[in-house]
């Protein structure tokens, strides 16, 4: 088995790796944090974008006069506007009770509400995606009732849209970030290596070793470390996101993103540790293979 | 004169400095016909290790041509070298056992680094130890043999590969006449199945009662004397 290959190099002797599985754990358990945060983030903010997606809102304000039947004639007009448009599948009235609950965090539970001249929220359920023609929806709206606000979401969704993709390129950032730093680490803790080693290094040159029989001892140590060190690190974070999990489902907000990842997510995650073994076993062995080639 | 295909070793007007420092070789010229034995000779600091060195492609020449059965080293690619090195044993001055190995590991490393199969290694190297009268001592770390057994290991390791060439560095400095006596003809017994050999030493006793030709080293430069025997 690779892991318990005899060497031929006395790396107990070697202080100079101790810190390697320490680092590769530190570095799994951050990177492991910052592709989760980011996916939930990323998946978060598709879930608020889908349910903007298909759906606009249309303010009708109330009458100068407050005047509930007047403004029931009025919305009623709207409504019957929008039914004619093609791309529209149906309205709806948000009742005052729900507009009430909507705003309940920042004007309480009192009568202001009912007391505030709000307009009367209509929601529009679209056919499609997306109005095709959303000024003409405009103009037909305003046309029917001065003042009346159509909004389709489509700022909405252009910003979320960039936020994401922001997110996105902020975690791989980070995770290539984790992933030079761990480089650096490694580079230079082979570099110390070598140069404990150097004197049974010559021996081996000179009885007839390969570059690469002399790399593969120091990338099957790199291997072994790496191993435990992301194992470490994995299983840190993976208890780290399960309580993360845990509290964060335990929050009924619609304002944050639910903590949810899909098999998609967590193939990408377990991933991690995978990746920082390979990366510290393959800059383990560029490492020596570079090092030792500039010796005789 | 050997003709050209017995040479095994060649140097030609071989010059060599230690980075920037002066000349510790000059103008070598030597030829080493195939199954030769030859004592290397020269006070301290005249240049004998470095020669070996270019010997055992352990040093490049500054200038000159150095040639290793038939081949011109300082043209050859890196990656060949480890071919012709295994075509080469070292003993050196110190040793130069890997601490942390037992004896049986360290005389093993030659067949190991040439991918030869474990149960050939571990066959063919118990039973050369045998042979050098370690066999009890297979599992030893080199720190608790005494010297004289650290460079019984050393030899083992020098031939366990049947090398074409046997280099030793002062093999008797630091043991007594009797096992440098003993030593000697366990070199003597490689050289008559065909082993080119070559030893450095200070010890004249040794070099006239063996006879053998004395390559003299004085200042860096070379002179080829004939063997005297007693």
């Amino acid at each position: 088995m690779m892991l318990a290959q005899r060497t031929d190099l006395s790396f107990d002797r070697d202080a100079s790796v101790r810190l390697i599985p320490f680092i590769v754990a530190l570095m799994v358990y951050l990177a492991v944090l910052a592709l989760a945060g980011s996916l939930v983030l990323q998946r978060g903010m598709r879930h608020w974008g889908e349910g903007l997606t298909g759906t606009m809102t249309v303010q009708v304000p109330q009458p100068d006069q407050p005047n509930a039947a007047l403004q029931s004639t009025r919305v009623e007009k709207v409504i019957q506007v929008l039914k004619a448009l093609p791309d529209v599948e149906q309205a709806r009235v948000i009742p005052e009770k729900e507009i009430a609950a909507l705003l309940q965090p920042w004007l309480g539970s009192g009568g202001l509400v009912r007391d505030l001249p709000l307009p009367t929220l209509i929601d529009v359920k679209l056919k499609t995606g997306r109005l095709s023609d959303a000024d003409q929806a405009r103009q037909l709206l305003v046309a029917a009732i001065p003042g009346t606000l159509l909004d389709d979401h489509d700022e909405w969704r252009q910003k979320l849209g960039r936020l994401a993709q922001a997110v996105a390129m902020i975690g791989f950032a980070i995770l290539g970030l984790i992933a030079a730093a761990s480089v650096l680490i490694v580079v230079f803790s082979t570099r110390a290596g070598l140069l404990v080693h150097k004197d049974s290094i010559e021996i081996l040159h000179m009885i007839g070793a390969h570059d690469r029989y002399i790399a593969r001892q120091f990338q099957t140590r790199a291997l072994r470390l790496g191993s435990y060190g992301a194992g470490v690190g994995a299983a840190l974070s993976l208890f780290t996101l399960a309580i993360i999990g845990y509290l964060g489902n335990g929050i009924e907000d619609q304002l944050l993103p639910r903590f949810h990842l899909a098999v998609i997510d967590w193939v990408l995650i377990i991933a991690m540790p995978l990746l920082a073994i390979l990366l510290t076993t393959v800059t383990a062995r560029l490492t020596v293979m570079r090092v030792l080639r500039q010796m005789i | 004169m050997a003709s050209s295909d017995e040479i095994i070793v060649r140097f030609q007007n071989v010059g060599m400095r230690y980075g920037e420092g002066p000349e510790v070789l000059h103008d070598i010229n030597l030829e080493l016909p195939r199954g030769s034995f030859h004592f290397l000779t020269g006070p301290s600091g005249a240049g004998k290790s470095s020669l070996l060195r270019l010997i055992y492609l352990a040093a490049k020449p500054s200038r000159g041509i150095v040639n290793l059965f038939g081949r011109d080293v300082s043209r050859l690619p890196r990656k060949t070298l480890p071919e012709l090195r295994r075509r080469i044993g070292i003993v050196f001055q110190d040793f130069r056992l890997l601490a942390h190995l037992s004896a049986l590991d360290n005389v093993a490393l030659p067949l190991r680094v040439s991918g030869r199969r474990e149960n050939e290694v571990q066959q063919n190297v118990t039973e050369l130890l045998t042979w050098v009268g370690l066999a009890d001592s297979l599992a030893a770390r080199p720190a608790t043999l005494s010297g004289g057994e650290q460079q019984r290991v050393a030899i083992a390791r020098a031939v366990i590969s049947r090398p074409d060439i046997l280099i030793a560095d002062e093999p008797t400095g630091n043991v007594d006449d009797r096992i440098a006596m003993r030593l000697l003809f366990l070199f003597e017994e490689l050289h008559k199945i065909g082993t080119t050999v070559i030893i450095a030493t200070h010890n004249e006793g040794l070099v006239k009662h063996f006879g053998h030709k004395r390559l003299h080293l004085e200042g860096g430069h070379l002179s080829v004397r004939p063997g005297t025997s007693e």
